[in-house]
């Protein structure tokens, strides 16, 4: 099976042996008598089972080329130790090798068989040098990769620095390695060995090593082994000479045999394929940034018109809690059981307020501040009407402010409505816009050491002694805390008083805690207790069944919309 | 004549609750009606009573039956009413800053004096005092909740500002330096929101309460007028 042929030094492109220059590239063949090499033939039982196997994975190729090389560097070690190489074993690859004056590894002259042999081939190790590289880029495949560059790095060992050679030609190859160590920069034995045994001697272009598909498996082992290290080079050398090629990224490969001129997409990139961060985007948030970037987009586009909302399916449900809620209540307020309430227990800040109460002495100055709107109009009456009944009882000067929209209306309501102040004189300071306004102004009239002369009255005949107590009527929070900070500050010694609404009560504890306030009574429980320490009235008591069924259906109500969303929170999760 | 007129405005009461108690069937003409209505009462109401209980008393009759020297004093407000009219006008604008600024810087004044002397000072002095042993002896037999409960308004205290404490580290090493805020910190904000959330559920009851006496008034309301009416055929 002995075929006389030259290859060119320049492609490796075979050549008739009477040839006196390349036909593909035209380079001038120096040989005087034609090569005699061995055609390819069938290589070994085991190393073509090695070679199928690996037709499916190109990591699990290289795994076998790994271990052939490995028992190739035991047979080099017995080889130094005394006993003379067999040429008879690797006689397939050395005829070649000794052309070139190089050790060639065994994995490589098998895949020059392959290409030599199996049309299309080079093709195909690209493209599963391709696919290799993504299956690297992967985590699962990082063990892998960690152990091909292990089996690089006893590479190197065997290849640069077993000899396989006789030791006349083993002198002589370094000598000429020597040489080629200046030209080639620092680059690694075994690598310099590998180009050596292609005919690229040069380094000179990094392209240059991607002649036919089976330099570009070698390409692709020569960058992972240099790594970073010749990266910069390479790329600086590539740009350099480009012209010689078709582009930078695409080279043209001439397989052997075939003949056909194939363009392989050879990425250049760094042989650690950097994996950027990904950007994790939900589809939730993908339609939020689409929405808000047509809002951006349409920002002067004319809006439609606002359509009157359809009833979900749960407005049903909502609809029949409503009324079942309503008739409760209405059931429990006109048929259910009155009179007979036990009062509720007293805390420490209902306790300073009815003290407070107790111990006003008669004809006392009072102030009345209301801030509280008409919806809370009904929970503050029921706390005010009997606090206002006994204030009647002891002849107190009452003046009266308001700082709600609403508050003189809603004062003037009241005082009719309770009758026991008629005749009374009350003393009406007006509205004030703004609370703390109106807090720092009656404070100051009492507090300031310097008075403007000329001034428009604006405190109506205020009391000139000051206030015995204020009493605060207030539905919100923020509302009572303008005139307690005001007054604290300006009116230290006046004992401050609060009625307020249920949702008031929580936040303005802390003012009774630090001592700032005396006492603050809230809601149907702070109105029961009044009633039945100071009047005689029903109103609270007849409320009273009608809150504690409208709370119990109320959490109900609440137990289960929380089980239905909880559902409904889970069916989304699954879906999603 | 009286009777009718209270009629007349208990039936407008009622319809006008009816209307609003419509929202639960969903968002329909009567509710809107009825929100409109108040809307337009509401105006016309702060317009007159701003007009009654300010401009009149604090302005107009001074300026009329006061002294020379009232009607001095009184050329300050009027003349910021009157850059704040002319800012109106596009070319002066500019010239409704100085009125703006007097509001904004008086507003400014009273509610941060108020808040400082008024709320925190006094608050953090509350804190402190729960801890003074003599307090704490005080009360014979409660002494160790007085404790528990000065601890509690501490941890409580402490934890709820932590919650709002969003600084980072000035140099972070990690992203997670950048993220997160330092571990002390983290972990009294996870206290802090305990504190939060029962704090914010309090509020949400007392709201509940408020809510369910306002309807029960309004249902009281409606029934009363319905008794009345069959209690009139």
């Amino acid at each position: 099976m002995m075929t006389e042929k030259i290859f060119c030094p320049e492609c490796g492109a075979e050549n008739p042996a009477n040839s006196t220059s390349c036909e593909v590239c035209h380079t001038p063949l120096h040989n005087d008598e034609p090569e005699s090499i061995i055609s390819p033939q069938q290589p070994d039982r085991d190393d073509f089972d090695l070679l199928n196997a690996a037709e499916d994975d190109l990591p699990g190729l290289l795994h076998a080329l790994k271990q052939e090389q490995e028992e190739d560097v035991l047979s080099a070690d017995e080889s130094i130790s005394g006993e003379e190489t067999s040429l008879e074993s690797e006689d397939i690859f050395d005829s070649a090798d000794d052309q070139v004056g190089d050790d060639i590894p065994d994995w490589l002259h098998r895949i020059r068989q392959r290409a030599s042999t199996e049309e299309d081939s080079a093709g195909e190790i690209t493209q599963k040098i391709s696919a290799a590289k993504d299956s690297l880029a992967g985590e699962k495949r990082s063990s892998q990769h960690e152990s091909f560059e292990s089996w690089i790095q006893k590479l190197r060992g065997p290849v640069g620095g077993v000899p396989t050679q006789k030791p006349e030609e083993e002198a002589d190859l370094e000598d000429t390695e020597a040489e080629e160590e200046v030209v080639e920069h620092k680059e690694p034995d075994w690598l310099q060995k590998i180009r050596h045994a292609e005919g690229k001697i040069t380094s000179s272009d990094s392209a240059e090593r991607i002649d036919d598909g089976e330099d570009g498996s070698l390409n692709w082992l020569v960058n992972l082994e240099k790594g970073e290290e010749e990266e910069t080079e390479d790329q600086s050398e590539s740009e350099g000479d480009g012209e010689e090629f078709l582009d930078e990224s695409t080279q043209q490969v001439e397989a052997e045999g075939s003949g056909a001129t194939q363009e392989v997409l050879i990425e250049d990139e760094p042989a650690f394929e950097v994996i950027p961060p990904k950007l994790q985007v939900t589809p939730e948030e993908k339609t939020q940034a689409e929405k808000l970037s047509s809002m951006i987009m349409d920002e002067a586009a004319p809006r439609p018109i606002r359509k009157i909302k359809r009833r979900s399916p749960l407005g049903s449900a909502r609809f029949f809690f409503a009324l079942l809620l309503i008739a409760s209540m209405g059931i429990s307020l006109f048929l259910g059981q009155r009179g007979s309430i036990q009062s509720p227990a007293i805390d420490p800040q209902t306790e300073g307020f009815l003290s407070w109460v107790r111990n006003l002495p008669k004809d006392s100055s009072l102030l009345l501040i209301f801030d509280y709107q008409p919806a809370f109009s009904s929970e503050i009456n029921l706390i005010a009407t009997p606090v206002l009944e006994m204030l009647a009882e002891q002849e107190s000067n009452i003046s009266v402010i308001s700082s709600s929209l609403s508050g003189p209306v809603l004062y003037r309501q009241l005082f009719q409505e309770i009758g026991a102040l008629e005749g009374e004189t009350i003393l009406d300071l007006g509205y004030f816009p703004i609370g703390a306004y109106g807090a720092f102004d009656l404070g100051m009239g009492f507090s300031a050491n310097w008075v403007l002369t000329g001034l428009p009255e604006s405190a109506k005949n205020l009391p000139e002694d000051g206030f015995d107590g204020i009493l605060i009527f207030a539905d919100t929070y923020e509302g009572a805390r303008a005139w307690i900070e005001q007054f604290t500050i300006l009116m230290p010694d006046t004992s401050i008083n609060l009625l307020v609404t249920d949702q008031a009560m929580p936040m303005l504890m802390p003012y009774f805690d630090s001592g700032q306030i005396k006492g603050i009574i809230s809601g149907l429980n702070g109105s029961v207790i009044l009633e039945t320490e100071f009047s005689d009235g029903s109103q609270a008591a007849a409320r009273w069944w009608a809150y504690q069924v409208g709370l119990i259906l109320l959490m109900g109500v609440m137990v289960v919309g929380a089980i239905y969303a909880g559902n409904q929170h889970k069916e989304e999760g699954g879906e999603q | 004549m009286t009777f009718q007129y209270e009629i007349f405005w208990i039936v407008v009461s009622f319809l006008l609750t009816v209307m609003v108690l419509s929202y639960l069937l969903g968002d329909n003409v009567f509710f809107r009606f009825s929100a409109h209505l108040f809307i337009g009462i509401t105006a016309g109401y702060v317009t007159l009573l701003i007009i009654y209980e300010i401009i009149w008393p604090y302005l107009l009759s001074p300026l009329i039956g006061g002294t020379l020297t009232e009607r001095l004093w009184l050329g300050i407000p009027i003349l910021l009413i009157l850059l704040l009219v002319i800012s109106q006008i596009k070319k002066f604008t500019w010239i409704g800053s100085l009125p703006l600024a007097y509001l904004a810087g008086l507003t400014a004044a009273v509610a941060v004096g108020g808040a400082v002397f008024g709320t925190l000072i006094p608050q953090s002095r509350a804190v402190i005092d729960s801890f003074d042993p003599a307090k704490l002896s005080v009360t014979t037999g409660q002494g160790w909740m007085n404790i528990i409960d000065a601890a509690v308004m501490l941890i409580g205290t402490v934890s709820t500002l932590s919650y709002f404490y969003f600084g980072r580290k000035k140099r972070p090493e990690t992203e997670l330096d950048f993220k997160k805020r330092p571990p002390i910190f983290e972990g009294l904000s996870k206290v802090g929101q305990i504190f939060i959330g029962i704090t914010l559920g309090a509020v949400f009851a007392g709201v509940f309460s408020s809510a369910l006496l306002a309807l029960i008034d309004r249902i009281l309301i409606m029934g009363q007028f319905i008794t009345n009416l069959i209690g009139s055929l």
